[in-house]
């Protein structure tokens, strides 16, 4: 694989064959040799095969060895000439980050730690089958979160109205068409709603530990040693039902369309096709199912914590600081013609997002969260370094940035 | 029949093979419930029947897939031992036969880990001098 270096941490991958834009990374030298070992790059060159792709195939720093994109993957296609991929967006739709912060410090709740964790566990369903028995849904339900997201959960007094608020698009993407979402996919959901789910899906009780601006903190009231919750989950099997659905669909598009990939998984139909925009309707119900998920999740946290220490759930300032999604397609509001598509990485702030929104993002369990903002920095500067960690073995860094804070997990809290 | 992981960064690849198309898709089932929790562990107590369909065999080894992970996330079904004929259908392939295996029981089948997803990624079902082999990767 050629790999030019452009700058300290730009790489690109130079256009070849039937690629249609070149692919660039965003890493530093050293992460590079690591991720050269796998097959990341290929992958990032294979989504410059995907029609009406703009500008680039992008990974960012977190960039390792996916299915189709690569874990990292950004690509932005035209509205009128471009595809939408299922396999790009990923199978766990809407798979995101919630913070809730609370007027807590670390030595309020150091003696009673044991107790909000227990209480958290027995709230928030983790496991194989486990849902909790006062929350199932009925079919009407299901449409209900399909087309509202985080609103149904709050109307059913699941969190508060101010939630919305500081959740990605007010919890709910627009174009939701709950008809398009199939039985089976409605029948992996129906008990999964409020569930954590496996692999590196989280709800972590969390201290700042570190400051890097304190402007930056004080605007999201973020201190030092201040108490916060993470929660990190998605559309579960519904959204895995939906993707595989709508892959078995775009397999059959890609051949109805001439369109020819390197990747079965990249399967793909035009945005303007019929197989595309019911795609985006069904992935945007997907989306609500996982906003109204964390909203559900993020209510038991806030009674867990109220709970375990005897005191009303107003009284310790349970806040969410933010929501945001990094498993999604969706118009980028700042450049209305292109369709981003984001795999597991966070993804491009719009207009509005710069100098207002934190950008939660998420680590393994029980390791360092990043709390960073797009502030102060143009986005055409995305390359700058905010710090690096390791991560499965990999130097991992912030994309972009003044970093706000950095939050240390108190101790394991509900987790797979 | 034959199945072996291979690395796959946060992923589960795996590698089939037998000496039928019948026994390489056994041996998938067998790869797919041994992810999850110990195959010894999973007792052939109850018989299920199933059909699957798809225009291509390597798609229907991915909705076969996805049909026992269909039936483990919304009952708990674990295959224990799938006997299966794979045949061409109408234009493409189909795969009929019975599964024998149980419910989920936490005491007894202790999780590995969770299959999320049967992904299309490096998929691979090739024939040659009287063996089959294939390559799977799970989403985790």
């Amino acid at each position: 694989m050629k790999v030019q270096q452009i700058d300290e941490f730009r790489w690109r991958i130079p256009r070849e064959g039937k690629m249609r834009v070149d692919g660039i990374v965003y890493a530093d030298a050293a992460m590079m040799e690591d991720i050269r070992n796998d097959e990341s790059l290929k992958q990032v060159a294979n989504v410059a095969h995907l029609p009406g792709i703009v500008g680039a195939s992008l990974a960012m720093p977190d960039i390792h060895w996916g299915y189709g994109f690569p874990i990292g993957g950004v690509a932005a296609t035209d509205a009128d000439e471009g595809v939408v991929s299922p396999g790009g967006v990923g199978y766990d739709i809407n798979c995101g980050v919630r913070l809730v912060a609370s007027r807590l410090t670390r030595a309020d709740v150091t003696p009673r730690l044991r107790d909000i964790v227990k209480v958290m566990y027995a709230r928030v369903p983790t496991g194989v089958g486990a849902h909790r028995r006062d929350l199932r849904l009925s079919n009407a339900d299901l449409d209900g979160v399909l087309q509202q997201g985080a609103r149904w959960a709050v109307d059913r007094g699941y969190g508060r109205a101010d939630d919305l608020a500081h959740i990605e698009e007010g919890g709910a993407l627009p174009g939701a068409v709950p008809a398009l979402v199939s039985d089976r996919a409605r029948e992996r959901g129906q008990s999964q709603l409020g569930t954590l789910g496996s692999g590196n899906h989280f709800a972590e009780l969390q201290y700042v530990a570190e400051i890097y601006d304190e402007r930056v903190a004080a605007a999201f009231g973020l201190e030092r040693d201040q108490i916060v919750a993470m929660i990190h989950s998605g559309s579960r099997g519904l959204g895995h039902q939906v993707c595989e659905d709508y892959l078995r669909v775009m397999i059959r598009a890609a051949q109805k369309y001439g369109i020819e990939l390197p990747d079965r998984q990249l399967c793909c139909a035009p945005l303007k096709s019929p197989e595309g925009r019911e795609y985006l309707a069904a992935m945007s119900a997907a989306a609500n199912f996982a906003f109204a998920n964390r909203q559900v999740m993020a209510h038991w946290v806030r009674e867990s914590m109220a709970d375990a220490l005897g005191m009303p759930a107003d009284a310790l300032g349970v806040r969410t600081v933010y929501d945001v999604c990094h498993n999604i397609a969706n118009s980028n509001d700042s450049q209305p013609a292109r369709c981003v598509c984001t795999a597991r990485a966070l993804r491009a702030p719009t207009r509005q997002d710069i100098r207002r929104r934190p950008r939660p993002i998420a680590r393994s369990a029980s390791r360092c969260s990043f709390r960073a903002t797009w502030a102060d920095i143009p986005t055409s500067s995305l390359e700058r370094k905010v710090r690096t960690g390791t991560r499965s073995g990999r130097r991992v860094t912030a994309p972009a940035g003044a970093g706000a804070a950095r939050t240390r997990s108190g101790r394991p809290g509900v987790r797979k | 029949m034959a199945y072996e992981f291979f690395d796959h960064t946060g992923d589960i690849g795996v590698s089939l093979s037998g000496r039928t198309v019948d026994e390489l898709f056994g041996a998938a089932a067998a790869a797919f419930t041994d992810s999850i929790t110990p195959l010894e562990g999973v007792e052939p107590r109850r018989p299920e029947e199933l059909d699957v369909a798809a225009p291509e065999l390597d798609l229907l080894l991915v909705d076969f897939l996805s049909e026992l992970l269909y039936r483990f996330d919304t009952r708990g079904w674990l295959t224990r031992e799938a006997q299966v004929e794979v045949r061409p259908r109408d234009g493409g392939w189909a795969l009929e036969g019975t599964l024998l295996g149980e419910k989920h029981d936490a005491a007894r089948h202790p999780i590995r880990v969770l299959i999320k997803a049967v992904t299309y990624h490096q998929l691979h079902v090739s024939e040659r001098e009287g063996t089959w082999t294939a390559k799977v990767v799970f989403d985790i």
